[in-house]
């Protein structure tokens, strides 16, 4: 064959010198971890040993579950290993390593089984020190540093050429077996004649055959950790995505390894007797295996062969995928449950895996901390793969992941959404198989090897029922693999928990930091959209409403027979009609009316006050009238003046209005001027004192009904300006308003009246209160002299008239009389006249309303 | 008639010949009347309060009176006070005439409540119960049927006329708030006794309005007799 | 003035002004005398404060040429010679006196006499704006009174039916003045109790 190399990823031929892919860039050569001299192991072909050979999978502890999965292998790959298992056998001699869980199973196979292997039951065989050429394992390796997720990926992808290499194993190693937990994955072992890829899977040396999925998880098995690897090996739970199907062909196809010291399972290995039957090295036999796996995805044989119980976890994909092909306990645990065997050596495996897997196993396991605990990895003895030399068979599975990812043929192995990790299944449960915790947590992919495969054995039901255990993924592969495919796989105890986000875009992922709870997303309240309307609302809209609607109602208009008459019309109807009436008279000078004859008793009342009134009486006149009514308090007063002024009263005027005094004043000297016979009284003689503007209303009636001479103490004098009123001879001998015969108040305001019958009432004692009042007033202030507080009342011009026809003196009123009644009569009429009129109107509207209405 | 009384008796007749040119609508006679009229009357009052009470009551005593220094210190309150009542002029000073028209205002309240109840609340409660003295009616030769009727129409009157300034009520959730059944019957009599009352006023009205007219009727006339005729 | 200094004056001044009605104290009646005469003066001096601000007013209107600045001039030119003659003459002077029958009545007179003809114009129109019972009362009574005030029919001869219908309004009146007089009691005791101030701003 010409050099040239199979590049496991893209699949296509590169010379052999090179190192990387020229085309993808993948590394051809795996890396080559130095194992100490006693440590490495011929890489010898990894044959895939028949179920017979004595390369069966020591079993572990739980030997039973490990063997059925291994039966089942063997017992879907019932066709003859294709010449390409022994192909691949990787040539161990050249130096390869192997992995040194290989090694162990295929030493304990060959320690313990001497028969051919049953059914399904793969044969590792050990690889020999420095014989195994296990540069395809390193390059597993470096391919698991540059992307430990990729474990994640289906490792079931594994092409059936895979299963030479595991055939090889058997016969290699005939002592040991694996036991097979499940069928075969039919497709795993079929693959090579369907798919293309089988050729360039076949020129790869068995060593360096295997897939990118594989090789992480490989070369971080052959690192035991000490290498970076991005992830740990697969939990148990996650059995759905660790399947390993290189080492399921493997071991269908080689025999067990038989004579070989088989490996004592460790302590919580479970269907990991293959594993335990791999020989370890001779100094680390008997150490205790380790559980602490260096990597999740790796296989957890690094350890110089040693299985612990976090080997388990460190299961490699392509040993997971094997396992998901059917390769379960017996007690149907993923076979990445399934601790890698111990540190026995690698008897079982074949040459060519032992050299390259345990070997490489070996050497990366010394570099872990892990590692030195384990301390088995140094000593184990485990092939190495030198460079170039991949062994067939993983020359086929690498063409065959090849061929997968260029051709997205469904695969043989489950896929991961495809996998329903058993519910039921518990890694407790899986106690005791005898299947390697690491393949025992590789989910066989019962359903598609079922649908691929024609010649497949049907899988035992007893081991259908019992699926792998779920392999311990690294959480950052748990992460990323999505919540339906794991949905089924709950945590176990000690992953319980572990938060698997269940909403948003990170949903299906574990190890992710929960999301702040961003609290219930519930429901939002529902708020009504009917507008809540209490009744009164909708009475008042109702309301609202109605009139609304009545503006929009259309009146109807007047009927053009009856019209309004115009106001300003009216106004200057009337205005003319009334003017008429009272100029008529003045101006003619024409008797309407007699003055009345019948006197309002208040009017005789206060004529007989006046009568009664003593000679030189002191008579206190309040003018408090506005100029407005001054000729109606002129009419009305004038008669009562007159009367005092003939009885010589001395007259105080006071008015609370600042005109007031001088309106009084002007009436009486207008009274004098048309009375000369009392001019001398009252100009010459002092009878007459003005006391003024008394202000402040209310309360300077109060303080001068209090003290009248500290409140008016000034009268009106046009020479000096304050003339002491109380000195002058009209207030002589007066102190109090008690000392005044008479107070006649003359007001045209019922309000001024009343204040002052409030405040000076009370003070007047037995003087008499007397009021003459316009007649807008008088209506308001008769109660006051019904109950007595004032003693008598001329209300207006016809109480002026009727004092006047009462003391029979002719006074202004019976000038006024004759317009005034004019004007009385001319409004009495409108008045009647309009109001008859509106009535008809309102009666003729009713009626045309009714004949509307009929 | 003097020269005087002449020009006094024109000014007074055009005065009057501009405000009834009113009759013929809003002109700028009348306004000019008015604005006269406006302002003589506020310079007549000013003229006088100090005539007549601020200079015999304050002004003169302070500087010339013969008063006690007693006497002179409590003059000088009021002084303050009405120099403080001068800042209600000013916007920004108003503040400080608050004193003085609180004064004012707690002097008229406490005159008012006294002149209220002294001078109208109990002088006519008792005008009203002594309509039913019928002895007194009988002394004074009215006749007790007639005097009972009148007491009880001036009783009954007097009632429902004060229940009908009454509105005090009670609201009731999403009812009109109306006033109890009651009081809205007696309301109503009232209000017939009130239409009666305001029917005599306005009458009494009409009556002080048409003298007012009889009188500057004959005022003009007089005056164009006297002026034009004469 | 701070408004509880304002309050205090108007309370204090009001009560012993009210108890002098009541307490015939000499004492008390002094200072009530006193008070009384106090207000007096101030109230002319408000009558000043109010005639001023007239005044002003126009003085304001004047200045920004409002609409009717002519006869806010012709205001403030009354006002002024009113005051100057007043000053010069004295109220007590008769021509002084013509200020206010010569000028001030006449106008008001006139207004007044101007009220006869609205009185009929409304009294003739309130039946076409609103015809209800009240209002036909109203009118029937007003009709009445004036005929009662007016020589038209022989009242003479029937004094009883005059003297009851003079006597109708006795009843509405005398409700009427103890209406006002419980609301002006009201007003009183609100004030001197504090409860309205109407002296404050």
């Amino acid at each position: 064959m010409a050099e040239t190399v199979r590049c496991p990823m893209c699949g296509k031929p590169n010379p052999a010198e090179l190192e990387v892919c020229q085309f993808c860039q993948a590394r051809l050569k795996p890396l080559i971890i130095k194992q100490p001299p006693e440590l490495e192991k011929p890489a010898g072909p990894v044959e895939p040993a028949g179920p017979t050979e004595a390369n069966e999978v020591p079993a572990g502890e739980g030997g039973e579950g490990g063997a059925d999965w291994l039966q089942d292998l063997r017992g879907q790959n019932q066709t003859p290993e294709e010449p390409a298992g022994e192909e691949e056998t990787p040539p161990k001699e050249e130096g390869k390593e192997t992995p040194d869980w290989l090694a162990r199973v295929i030493a304990r196979k060959k320690a313990e089984l001497g028969d051919k292997p049953p059914l399904g039951e793969f044969v590792i065989k050990p690889p020999k020190a420095s014989d195994e050429d296990l540069s395809w394992l390193d390059s597993i390796r470096g391919r698991e540093d540059q992307g430990g997720k990729e474990a994640e990926a289906p490792q079931h992808e594994e092409s059936v050429d895979e299963g030479d290499w595991l055939a090889g194993l058997r016969e290699a190693e005939p002592g040991e077996q694996w036991k097979a937990t499940a069928p075969l994955h039919p497709r795993w072992e079929d693959q090579p004649k369907e798919k293309g890829a089988e050729e360039p899977a076949e020129e790869l040396p068995a060593q360096e055959r295997t897939e990118p999925e594989e090789l992480p998880d490989l070369s971080s098995l052959l690192a035991e950790g000490g290498e970076e690897t991005a992830g740990e090996l697969p939990s148990e739970e996650h059995a759905e995505s660790e399947e390993l199907p290189d080492l399921s062909s493997f071991l269908a196809e080689g025999t067990p390894p038989s004579g070989q010291p088989e490996e004592p399972a460790a302590a919580g290995l479970e269907g990991a007797d293959w594993l335990e039957r791999i020989p370890q090295p001779p100094q680390e036999k008997g150490q205790p295996q380790e559980e602490e796996p260096a990597h999740e995805e790796e296989l957890p044989i690094p350890k110089g062969g040693e299985v612990g119980e976090s080997s388990i976890a460190k299961v490699p994909d392509w040993l997971e995928e094997v396992a998901g092909l059917g390769l379960e306990g017996e007690t149907g645990e993923a076979v990445g449950e399934g601790a890698p065997p111990g540190g026995e050596g690698t008897g079982w495996a074949p040459d060519w895996l032992a050299s390259s897997v345990f070997s490489g196993v070996e050497s990366g396991a010394a570099e872990t901390e892990e590692e030195k605990e384990g301390g088995a990895e140094e000593g184990e003895e485990l092939p190495s793969l030198e460079q170039g030399e991949i062994p067939e068979w993983l020359q086929r599975v690498r063409a065959q992941k090849a061929a997968d990812m260029v051709e997205p043929e469904p695969s043989p192995f489950l896929e991961e959404a495809e996998i329903t990790p058993p519910e039921e299944e518990k890694i407790e449960e899986r106690a005791g198989a005898e299947v390697p915790d690491w393949l025992a947590q590789v989910k066989p992919a019962e359903e598609t090897h079922e649908e691929a495969a024609e010649g497949e054995s049907p899988p035992s039901e007893g081991e259908q029922e019992v699926p792998l255990a779920p392999a311990e993924l690294p959480s950052w592969v748990q992460a990323m693999r999505p919540i339906e495919t794991a949905a089924p796989s709950q945590p176990v105890g000690e992953e319980a928990d572990r938060w698997v986000e269940k909403a948003g875009p990170l949903a299906g992922l574990q190890g992710i930091l929960p999301a702040e709870s961003l609290g219930e997303i519930s429901k939002p309240p529902l708020f009504s959209v009917r507008l809540q309307v209490s009744e009164q609302q909708r009475v008042q809209a109702s309301l609202l409403e109605n009139l609304l609607a009545s503006e929009a109602v259309p009146q109807q208009p007047r009927p053009e027979a009856i019209r309004a008459v115009p106001q300003r019309v009216l106004r200057a109807v009337i205005a003319v009609l009334l003017l008429v009436a009272v100029i008529a008279p003045v101006v003619t000078g024409i008797q309407i009316a007699p003055l009345p004859q019948l006197f309002p008793p208040e009017t005789v009342a206060l004529r007989d006050m006046i009568a009664a009134l003593p000679a030189d009486a002191p008579v206190l006149v309040a003018a408090d009238f506005q100029p407005a009514l001054a000729g109606e308090i002129r009419t009305a007063a004038a008669g009562v003046l007159d009367q005092l002024m003939a009885h010589g009263a001395r007259l105080a005027l006071i008015s609370t209005q600042p005109s007031g005094s001088a309106l009084m004043q002007a009436m009486l000297d207008d009274l004098l001027n048309n009375r000369p016979d009392f001019q001398a009284l009252y100009r010459e003689q002092g009878g007459l004192v003005n006391l003024g503007y008394l202000p402040g209303g209310a309360a300077g009636l109060a303080d001068f009904a209090a003290f009248p001479q500290l409140a008016a103490p000034c009268a009106l004098d046009a020479v000096t300006l304050c003339r002491p009123a109380w000195d002058t001879p009209a207030l002589q001998g007066v102190t109090s308003l008690s000392g005044f015969s008479l107070v006649i108040l003359i007001t045209d305001n019922s309000d001024l009246g009343r204040a002052w019958i409030e405040q000076i009432g009370p003070k007047l004692g037995a003087t008499p209160l007397g009021v003459i009042a316009s007649a807008q007033a008088a209506p308001l202030l008769l109660p006051y002299y019904d109950s007595g507080q004032v003693k008598g009342m001329v209300a207006g011009i016809n109480g002026g008239a009727a004092f006047e026809e009462v003391v029979q003196v002719a006074g202004a009123a019976r000038t006024q009389w004759d317009p005034f009644q004019a004007g009385l009569i001319a409004a009495i009429a409108l008045i009647l006249i309009g109001g008859l009129v509106n009535v008809i109107l309102i009666l003729l509207a009713q009626q045309r309303a009714k004949r509307e209405a009929n | 008639m003097t020269l005087s009384d002449l020009i006094w008796a024109l000014v007074s007749f055009v005065l009057t010949v501009l405000v009834f040119s009113y009759l013929l609508g809003d002109n700028p006679f009348l306004r000019f009347a008015s604005s006269v009229f406006v302002g003589a009357a506020a310079g007549y009052v000013v003229v006088v309060a100090l005539d007549q009470v601020l200079w015999p009551k304050l002004f003169e005593p302070l500087i010339f009176g013969s008063i006690s220094n007693e006497q002179r210190i409590l003059l000088l309150v009021p002084l303050v006070l009405g120099i403080l009542l001068l800042f209600k002029l000013f916007p920004r000073l108003t503040r400080l005439g608050n004193g003085s028209m609180a004064y004012l205002v707690g002097s008229g309240a406490a005159v008012i409540i006294g002149g209220a109840l002294l001078g109208t609340l109990f002088p006519q409660s008792a005008a009203t119960i002594n309509l039913f003295d019928l002895g007194a009616a009988e002394s004074r030769g009215a006749s007790p049927a007639g005097q009972l009727i009148e007491g009880l129409y001036v009783l009954v009157g007097v009632s429902a006329t004060l229940v009908y300034f009454y509105f005090g009520a009670r609201g009731k959730t999403e009812q009109e708030i109306q006033r109890p059944p009651w009081i809205s019957v007696v309301s109503d009599v009232g209000g017939i006794f009130l239409a009666i009352t305001l029917g005599a006023l306005f009458a009494g009205v009409y009556v002080a309005a048409l003298t007012a007219l009889v009188e500057r009727v004959q005022f003009l006339w007089n005056t164009i007799l006297a002026l034009f005729i004469r | 003035m701070r408004a509880p200094v304002s309050a205090a004056i108007a309370i204090g001044v009001g009560l012993v002004i009210l108890l002098g009605y009541f307490i015939p104290v000499p004492t008390l009646q002094n200072v009530r005398t006193t008070l009384l005469d106090w207000a007096v003066i101030l109230a002319a001096v408000a009558a000043w404060v109010g005639a001023a601000n007239l005044i002003l007013v126009h003085v304001s209107r004047v200045r920004s040429q409002h609409e009717s600045a002519a006869f806010s001039l012709v205001v403030i030119v009354a006002f002024v010679l009113t005051v100057l003659v007043g000053v010069v003459l004295t109220p007590a002077n008769a021509q002084f006196q013509h200020v206010v029958t010569s000028i001030q009545m006449p106008v008001e007179a006139s207004l007044m006499a101007m009220l006869a003809f609205t009185l009929v114009y409304a009294a003739v129109r309130l039946l076409r704006r609103r015809a209800n019972l009240l209002s036909i009362l109203f009118i029937v009574a007003a009709v009445i009174f004036l005929i009662l005030d007016s020589g038209l029919l022989p009242f003479e001869n029937v004094p009883v039916l005059v003297s009851g219908l003079v006597r109708l309004p006795i009843a509405g009146s005398r409700g009427i003045l103890l209406g006002v007089a419980l609301g002006s009691l009201a007003t009183g005791i609100r004030i001197l109790l504090g409860a309205d101030r109407p002296y404050s701003g």
